[in-house]
């Protein structure tokens, strides 16, 4: 009887419903790993859909299927490079603000770290695209930085 | 009441419900435009990329995790700007000009390198210090001042007490330091690593100082520092007990000093490298003493015998690394029958001793945990020695075999075939090499990372085929192999694409298409020698323009080369630090002027025996704001006045110069003194 009690523990589900309406299941031990969604179940009990406002139908599948592969601990680096793969930039954002939100430690991290790459020796026109930020500088100010950027300094990060 | 509801949807309809009173039709039209206006402006900000939602937090754990030039996120927006600001923690200054604007912006660094940076004196720190508000000094923990030799004690002290969180301080090669900028030293009360190399007039009063005042060191360096003697050593020892990383290398200490050092009982790393008067009486105080030490460096101490080492290691059976390099003749027995008791032991460097194949057997045997094993000039080194140490020691990482003029491609086949770890392998000398243990090699150890094979007269193109299959090689030394030509040069530019340093150093067969492919193959080299390569010609010389990310070129005594190429080279090579054209005589005053203008990242340039003139070596010395190190020996078409001329305008900023002997006494003391005050040495050929 305890043997089974456990089992159903630990194959628990919880249901998760994202803010345009659909709703989605999830394993109790993924949920332990984001930490706003335990938060919600230790405050409304977990028998109930738990409501998730800024997360959607297109990213919280992704996050799903992550902490599926997470709580087995089967994540490798080949997974991660297939997870991010065929994600272009806005659905990498997404995903991070997601993440975030439901502070997802670990997922956090990982696409913290996979936009740093994206961003990687790119030029400032890029970087400005990406986040979606204007240029506040007057061509003065601009040219004073640019000048200073070339000639003045070095950041040591490893060895220099 | 019902609203008139507009033509298109959105979200707010209590600001436009107001607008929809009935009106006149003509109205209306003109409110719904306005209505289709808005609506398209608020579609335009929603559209707008999804990181408005970024506050700062999450910006800066992005931007913490870029690794490369974070420089141009500044550039990005001001909100950019200041976070950058805020979050930098290391700054590396090359340019005074903007020296204080940079550090009143950046807040919370934690670690100044101003080691690059001329013209730090005494007055750039009180300017620094006195200028609005001092914050960038809060935070600091670690400052690099290594060749500052401009910066006095005032300056000094003034910078140490203004931060209060001071760890780590470096300021070796300030040759002129002594005392009194030991005394400024001593305020940093939270010191914990320090590092004096080379500050010649430091004496016992003031080490005593920093004893005294730094009870928290931990690590501390003292190479050169020739006055210091015995008495502060003990002083040394006595206070400051936290020692765990000591280097009194080249120092006038006796036995005594051991006695002392013995007492220190967190010490783990020894560095005495040519300290001539310690002997074995000293090695055995260390016997008892420092029980957790786990490096000791003997090399070049000519009074330190087999019995002494065998001592210290006796006594720390959880030693890691054991240097004895060109300092004992032989291993006696006793030695050898010690190292099996160490099991620990990664690092055995004992350069210039005779061994035997048993001493090489016993090693092979003992030392399983082995990852470095320097033999560079070693008498007795066999093949059957080299077969039964790497077959004991399969984790062999680094293995030195320089001027083993025995060694044989049995050998290396059998190195290839134990330790497929192999990362360094230091061949240099050895003659006996050919392209057959080059091909085991080039066959089993793929992670090979360094290779050199200076002077290796077997080694011609198809060794250096075999030697291209390991693709992560960074280092490859050629030198002096002139049986190597462009088909296998070819052959390392196609595979080994991670090269960054490669020496071909008098290899003179190789020719502008050999350089052709290196410069398609291996853009990310950053070193290249090319000194005697005498076919070259300027249409090489252009192809290794096209290296991006080369710093070091030696082009010494090529004859061919031009204006042309150097000017190519001059305007592609953005980071070129280090020149050296001694002997170039085709060179004249057009490439020299495109040097002056454009290779404004110089910091150190041989134009000896060249030709250039009066104005243009003004012109050089003055414009390269960054040159630290010139040597201007026998430039026959420059006069006395004109060097003059040129010393003056680099005066203050340069660090040394070296210029001929016959000029001692035409250029003027005046200039001699000047350079002497400002911390410039002046070298005579």
């Amino acid at each position: 009887m305890a043997q089974e009690a456990s089992s159903s523990t630990s194959s628990k589900t919880i249901s998760l419903k994202t803010g345009d309406g659909e709703i989605f299941e999830i394993e109790a031990s993924a949920a332990k790993q984001m930490k706003t969604v335990q938060r919600l179940i230790d405050d409304l009990g977990d028998d109930i859909t738990i409501p998730l406002h800024n997360v959607f139908s297109k990213e919280l599948p992704k996050i799903i299927e992550y902490y599926k592969k997470d709580i087995t601990g089967e994540i490798t680096k080949d997974f991660e490079a297939e997870f991010v793969k065929d994600l272009n930039d806005d659905e990498v954002k997404v995903l991070f603000l997601a993440a975030n939100y439901l502070d997802a430690n670990k997922l956090f991290e990982f696409l913290s770290q996979n936009i740093a790459d994206r961003l990687e020796s790119k030029s400032v026109e890029y970087v400005r695209k990406y986040f979606g930020v204007e240029n506040d500088f007057t061509p003065e100010e601009e040219s004073k930085l640019r000048e200073e950027r070339a000639w003045s300094f070095r950041g040591i990060k490893e060895d220099e | 009441m019902n609203p008139t509801k507009p033509r298109c949807n959105f979200n707010s309809p209590s600001l436009f419900r107001s607008l929809t009173k009935p009106k006149s039709t003509q109205i209306q039209n003109i409110n719904i435009l306005f209505f289709i206006f808005i609506y398209l402006f608020i579609e335009l900000m929603l559209s707008e990329s999804v990181f408005c939602l970024l506050t700062e937090d999450l910006l800066i754990r992005i931007l913490d995790r870029v690794n490369s030039d974070r420089k141009s996120l500044r550039l990005v927006c001001k909100e950019f700007h200041r976070v950058e600001s805020t979050t930098r923690k290391t700054i590396r200054i090359l340019r005074i000009e903007f020296l204080l604007g940079l550090l009143q912006k950046y807040c919370n660094i934690e670690s100044l390198d101003l080691s690059v940076c001329p013209r730090i004196d005494d007055g750039a720190v009180s300017v620094l210090l006195s200028h609005g508000s001092v914050n960038w000094t809060r935070r600091i923990k670690r400052l690099v001042l290594s060749r500052a030799t401009g910066l006095g004690y005032v300056g000094l002290e003034m910078l140490i007490r203004a931060c209060p969180l001071l760890e780590a301080v470096d300021v070796s090669h300030c040759c002129g330091y002594g005392d009194r900028e030991a005394s400024a030293l001593s305020c940093a009360v939270r010191l914990r690593e320090l590092n004096m190399d080379k500050c010649l007039g430091v004496t016992d009063i003031g080490l005593a100082k920093i004893a005294v005042g730094c009870s928290k060191l931990e690590s501390l360096s003292l190479k050169w520092c020739l006055e210091i003697s015995d008495l502060g050593i003990d002083l040394l020892s006595k206070k400051c007990l936290e020692l765990k990383f000591l280097d009194v290398s080249y120092l006038k200490v006796t036995s005594e000093s051991l006695r002392s050092i013995a007492s220190l009982l967190k010490l783990e790393v020894f560095i005495m490298v040519g300290c001539y008067l310690v002997d074995d009486v000293g090695l055995r105080f260390l016997e008892k003493g420092c029980p957790l030490l786990k490096a000791i460096d003997v090399s070049r101490c000519n009074c330190v015998s087999p019995s002494g080492l065998l001592s210290v290691i006796s006594g720390h059976e959880g030693l890691e690394q054991m240097d004895a390099r060109y300092c004992l003749s032989e291993l006696s027995a006793p030695l050898i029958n010690g190292l099996k008791n160490l099991n620990h032991l990664n690092i055995i460097r004992i350069n210039g001793v005779r061994v035997s194949d048993f001493i090489l057997q016993i090693i092979g045997t003992n030392c399983k945990s082995l990852v470095e094993l320097g033999l560079s000039k070693c008498i007795g080194v066999t093949n059957m020695g080299i077969m039964q140490v790497v077959s004991g020691c399969g984790n062999l990482k680094t293995l030195d075999l320089t001027c083993c003029r025995s060694i044989t491609d049995v050998a290396i086949s059998t190195i290839a075939n134990s330790c497929p770890n192999l990362a360094c392998l230091k061949l240099e000398s050895c003659d006996m090499v050919t392209e057959v243990g080059l091909y085991q090699l080039g066959l089993s150890c793929l992670m090979l990372e360094e290779l050199d094979l200076t002077d290796c007269s077997g080694v011609n193109d198809i060794a250096l085929k075999y030697i291209s299959r390991c693709s992560e090689l960074v280092r490859l030394k050629l030198g002096l192999c002139t049986n190597i030509s462009d088909i296998g040069l070819a052959h390392i530019a196609c595979n080994c694409t991670k090269l960054t340093e490669l020496d071909l150093y008098r290899c003179v067969r190789i020719g502008d298409d050999g350089l052709a492919a290196l410069a398609t193959g291996c853009n990310k080299l950053t070193m290249l020698n090319l000194s005697y390569c005498n076919r070259m010609t300027d249409t090489g010389l252009k192809c290794i323009s096209n290296l991006g990310e080369l710093s070091d070129l030696e082009l010494r005594a090529i004859p061919n080369i031009t204006s042309i190429g150097i000017k190519a080279v001059a305007i592609n090579c953005k980071r070129l630090a280090n020149l050296d054209l001694k002997h170039c005589e085709k060179i004249n005053d057009s490439g020299f002027w495109a040097l002056a203008f454009y290779a404004q990242n110089l910091l150190q340039i041989n134009m000896s025996y060249c030709n250039v003139s009066d104005h243009v070596l003004c012109l050089l010395m003055s414009n390269l704001k960054r040159l630290q190190d010139a040597k201007l020996v026998h430039l026959t078409n420059v006069t006395v006045q004109g060097l003059e001329l040129a010393l003056r305008s680099c005066c203050g900023r340069i660090k040394k110069v070296k210029l001929q002997s016959s000029l001692r006494f035409s250029i003027s003391s005046e200039i001699l003194e000047t350079f002497n005050a400002r911390g410039c040495k002046i070298r005579w050929d």
